[in-house]
């Protein structure tokens, strides 16, 4: 009851302050006086109203989140099954570390710009880039995970001669879990940024190739409206899908 | 020695110190377990019970000398009982079953350690003592034609304890079952132990092997429980009399 009362709350808190923001954006470009450089939000909001219909921005919002998907699973699946083992073989970890430093340490461009002169600017070099760029950091949070599964179930399993399946699934990912979900959601962010990078650089549509069409243009409140629509966008699927993913696999760790 | 449903010789075993040296910890452990047999190991903490256990279900490979264990069903309880946390407790005994066979009889088998009504409950839920209970269901849930016990009548109250320890006794005889049980305590174990193997010594080796007596006869099994604590006292100070 208490706590319910306690998150409402913070909510309202929140509302206030996101009010607080639009209502200092709106100060500002009134005191700046210049519509070209700083718009006003509602201003804003009527361009990217405009944009939804038109259907120029869900088409390019769809299709950044298409490439966002495919390497999220890309780079999750990848950096789930290496992380896993370098977590569990102590000698594929020796033999992976140096490529993950390196890998952990190059540029996202440099990635980005490398990847597309060697597999051409298509939509392939796109997905590989990002999923490139990401998969290091997904590896080396799983790996702690590997590294913190109990010993003691392992032996459980194997004196009672549990099949490898039911291993997996009932020992072994449950285990893993809040290192997925964690995993996952800083996968994500960092995902959707660099996609953005990837598509200005070199993909005909999306949200990044609009924004480098606006940059030309000089078009800020452009500029602002897909920015603020594609980020509140993530957001929700942060907040609503993988957060809630994150509570349900921690679901028996409470009281 | 062919029909033996475990059969264990080690000639030396180490741990490796923080420090980085060696230390040596088991020397010359042999012994073997007929089917049906009920095995006590006895030994003061830390004498290597635990070790010598792990040993014998093959967790532990990195010794000298040989372990043979034809192909049986082995149910184990493990010091600490080693619930899954995500599962109930009838995800728990379920874990270990054979998907084939059929509906499970797990509130039967949670019935057989006093624990009735229990199976939506998770682990953290329960007392230590109750989760050990579990733990002891799980390892009969399987049907094991060798059950290894470690020390599994720890912080349960003495009755209770007692009570426990026959039920093993009875289910181990009914299904003619092999019982390697390790632990401090005489008195619970001679009543229900058909041999006795002591652990003692740095490192560790057996020290002694007694039969035990027919339980039919009290006296007998006093008089053994007499002459174990005078040889080695351990035995004496673990249970707090005498």
């Amino acid at each position: 009851m208490l706590a319910g009362k306690q998150a409402s709350g913070h909510q309202f808190a929140r509302l206030i302050s996101l009010a607080g923001f639009i209502f200092l954006w709106w100060v500002a470009a009134r005191l700046a006086g210049a519509p070209q450089l700083l718009p006003a939000p509602g201003v804003v909001a009527r361009f990217a109203w405009g944009q939804v219909l038109s259907g120029a921005m869900p088409l390019n919002l769809g299709i950044t989140l298409l490439r966002v998907a495919a390497a999220f699973l890309l780079s999750m699946a990848i950096g789930l099954v290496a992380g896993y083992i370098a977590g569990r073989s102590p000698r594929a970890d020796a033999l992976m570390d140096p490529w993950l430093v390196i890998a952990l340490n190059l540029p996202v461009l440099v990635v980005i710009i490398l990847v597309y002169i060697w597999v051409g600017l298509n939509e392939l070099a796109a997905v590989l880039a990002v999923a490139i760029a990401k998969t290091p950091t997904v590896m080396v949070t799983v790996r702690e995970g590997a590294r913190a599964l109990d010993p003691g179930l392992d032996d459980l399993a194997q004196v009672f001669r549990i099949g490898r399946l039911k291993r997996l699934r009932r020992i072994v990912v449950p285990q893993l879990s809040p290192y997925l979900a964690a995993a996952a959601r800083g996968g994500l962010s960092i995902t959707w940024k660099i996609v953005l990078i990837v598509e200005l650089l070199g993909r005909p549509n999306g949200v990044g190739f609009v924004l480098n069409l606006y940059f030309q243009d000089f078009n800020v409140a452009g500029i602002l409206a897909y920015g603020f629509v594609f980020a509140a966008v993530m957001l929700l699927i942060e907040t609503v899908l993988l957060q809630r993913w994150e509570r349900r696999v921690n679901d028996w760790r409470r009281p | 020695m062919t029909g033996a449903v475990l059969d264990i010789h080690i000639d030396a075993k180490s741990v490796r110190e923080p420090g980085g040296e060696l230390c040596p910890i088991l020397h010359d452990v042999c012994f073997s377990a007929e089917p049906g047999e009920f095995l006590a190991l006895f030994g003061p903490s830390g004498t290597g019970k635990t070790t010598t256990l792990r040993i014998a279900l093959g967790l532990d490979t990195d010794f000298r000398g040989m372990v043979r264990r034809p192909d049986v069903r082995v149910g184990v309880v493990f010091q600490e009982p080693r619930l899954l946390p995500w599962l109930t407790v009838a995800d728990n005994l379920r874990l270990v079953m054979n998907d084939g066979a059929g509906l499970p009889d797990i509130s039967g088998q949670l019935q057989q350690v006093e624990l009735p009504g229990v199976e939506q409950r998770r682990p953290r839920e329960l007392s230590l003592g109750m989760a050990r209970r579990v733990a002891l269901a799980r390892a009969l849930a399987v049907d094991p034609q060798l059950l290894v016990l470690d020390e599994p009548f720890a912080s349960l109250d003495p009755a209770l304890a007692a009570r426990l320890a026959g039920t093993v006794s009875r289910w181990a005889r009914q299904r003619g079952a092999t019982v390697l049980l390790a632990t401090h305590d005489v008195d619970q174990t001679l009543d229900i132990a058909g041999r006795v193997l002591v652990l003692d010594g740095r490192p560790a080796t057996l020290a002694a092997s007694f039969d035990v007596p027919r339980h039919t006869d009290p006296g007998s099994v006093a008089e053994l429980r007499a002459v174990l604590v005078e040889r080695f006292p351990f035995l004496a100070r673990a249970d707090g009399t005498n």
